[in-house]
């Protein structure tokens, strides 16, 4: 499903990353993980297209997506649903419009967004929450809502950066199971941590990156820095 | 159709839900398309005190004795055509007479002078008003090539030309000045709203790119901000005509006493529909204007 070939991403002297490729198959549940500037966000950042690789291809279904112009990168986005380390959400929206902005978004008819929207709250276990706005919420609640926003596009790949990283214990593990459960039923996950014992847990593929190379790619991995 | 439904609510939401952001930016909006408000009344008086100096300017063709009525009338037909005359008023020979008896009637020792005369000794006379005093040199040559030159005694404009020309100099003194201040105040009025659209929307700019980066088109992100600078031009257009409106009610007695002849609450009451669309023209413009503009650079993500 996503292709990674040769790509490189240079900011003045600095290599973020260095002549990196692999390739992510449908459905799988992938760890980046490494140090902190190793090189995982900008994987996330040049997926989103929110940067451009300074050499190399990235292909998502096959289609390069350098190429991808105006209409196109936000047809793009619709099919990938993205959860940050700062949740990204929308603070002067409710939780219930937060999920549903990027239904609205996308064009889908009210019906439709009526029926999924409180769906997807309840599956994060936000349904009695809906109209809340997002400063009335734990962190653990915020990163929910993100996901919920993420899963409602029944997106083929959740990109997940560091999505515990402001969380407390407790929180983490809620948000790694609802991964686990958004990975069954069928969409891929890539996972951006460096947190040892989700990836230790989870013994799903991993990628190890140090200073912007990969180091290590292994089907069952651990995190080993 | 669904999106455009969304996009209002959305606009409506943002309007609310910040509602002092809102309030702060009508106000600063109210202030702006204030000075425009005030221009076009200061413009209002300006206009009613040349046209009042104008009015008190006029031209007096004299006519020999002798001169046929129906020629004179004919005169004054031609230079009632004309579009630079405002008014032509034709004062017979008895007219005259009578004039100046109603005038002195207490003066015993002028009346007795003019009935020795026996006969009446005063000219028929056209006294003619320009539209501005600038035109009275075309008409008075009108006058002289019409071919009435024959019955014509006398044209005071050679003796009243020193004060038409001041008051010329002087009326485009004002006009030029107001134009003046109309383009600078109006420039500042611009930009005192664009930039406070455009600081409302910076604080958003982090909520714009997430917006991007779920997939929402630029359009989708742009339209309720456009909405929400409408709503800010139409409540500013309507809290400013309103505002006015109050205390022009208020002044406009004292405002008719230091400029003779002016009336602003019946121009500015009068000229509901103009004025308040010509506000609403500027508040809704300059609102969905600015936002279009302030918003686009934060949608390159």
């Amino acid at each position: 499903m996503i292709t990674f070939n040769s790509v490189s991403k240079i900011y003045g002297n600095y290599h973020a990353l260095d002549d990196v490729s692999f390739r992510i198959e449908d459905k799988e549940f992938v760890s980046l993980v490494g140090r902190s500037g190793a090189g995982k966000s900008t994987v996330v950042k040049l997926l989103l297209k929110e940067e451009k690789p300074s050499h190399g291809k990235i292909f998502f279904k096959g289609m390069d997506v350098a190429e991808l112009k105006g209409g196109g990168i936000t047809n793009y986005r619709r099919r990938i649903g993205t959860v940050f380390q700062d949740f990204r959400l929308l603070p002067s929206k409710n939780v219930y419009e937060n999920v549903a902005f990027a239904m609205e978004a996308a064009g889908r008819p009210e019906e439709e967004i009526v029926s999924d929207v409180p769906q997807v709250l309840e599956i994060v276990g936000l349904k009695d929450k809906e109209e809340n706005f997002i400063e009335q919420l734990s962190g653990g609640e915020k990163q929910r809502v993100a996901l919920a926003r993420a899963l409602v596009q029944r997106p083929e790949v959740i990109l997940a950066d560091e999505p515990t990283g402001n969380l407390d214990s407790i929180h983490t593990w809620e948000i790694v199971k609802l991964l686990l459960r958004i990975n069954e039923f069928g969409t891929a996950i890539v996972l951006a941590t460096h947190d040892k014992e989700i990836v230790n847990f989870l013994k799903r593929r991993v990628i190890t990156l140090e200073n912007g190379r990969i180091i290590r790619d292994e089907q069952k991995g651990k995190y080993q820095l | 159709m669904s999106n455009l439904l969304r996009i209002i609510r959305y606009g409506w939401l943002g309007f609310w839900r910040n509602v002092w952001v809102s309030v702060a930016t009508v106000g600063i909006m109210v202030l702006a398309l204030s000075v425009v408000s005030g221009l076009l009344v200061v413009g209002n008086i300006a206009d009613t005190f040349v046209k009042e100096l104008q009015g008190k300017v006029d031209v007096s063709v004299y006519f020999s004795e002798a001169a046929d009525e129906s020629k004179i009338l004919q005169l004054q037909s031609s230079l009632e055509a004309r579009p630079d005359v405002r008014d032509v008023e034709y004062i017979s020979r008895d007219d005259a007479l009578a004039l100046f008896k109603e005038r002195h009637k207490d003066s015993e020792l002028l009346l007795a002078s003019l009935a020795e005369l026996n006969s009446n000794p005063f000219q028929g006379s056209l006294n003619i008003k320009a539209q501005k005093a600038s035109q009275f040199e075309a008409i008075v040559s009108f006058i002289e090539g019409s071919g009435s030159a024959a019955i014509i005694d006398k044209i005071n404009f050679k003796e009243n030309e020193k004060v038409i020309q001041k008051l010329q100099s002087i009326t485009s003194s004002i006009e030029n000045i107001g134009l003046f201040f109309t383009i600078a105040l109006s420039l500042v009025a611009v930009l005192i709203t664009f930039n406070t659209i455009r600081l409302v929307i910076y604080t958003y700019r982090d909520e714009i790119s997430v917006m991007k980066l779920v997939g929402a088109s630029d359009w989708f992100i742009r339209g309720p901000f456009i909405f929400t600078g409408f709503i800010y031009g139409a409540l500013s257009a309507l809290v400013t005509y309103l505002a006015f409106f109050f205390v022009i009610w208020l002044i406009s007695e004292k405002a008719g006493a230091v400029f003779p002849g002016t009336d602003i609450f019946a121009y500015w009451a009068g000229n509901f529909v103009g004025l308040l669309g010509l506000l609403l023209v500027f508040g809704v413009g300059l609102g969905v204007f600015s936002s279009f503009v302030a918003i686009g650079r934060y949608l390159k993500v």
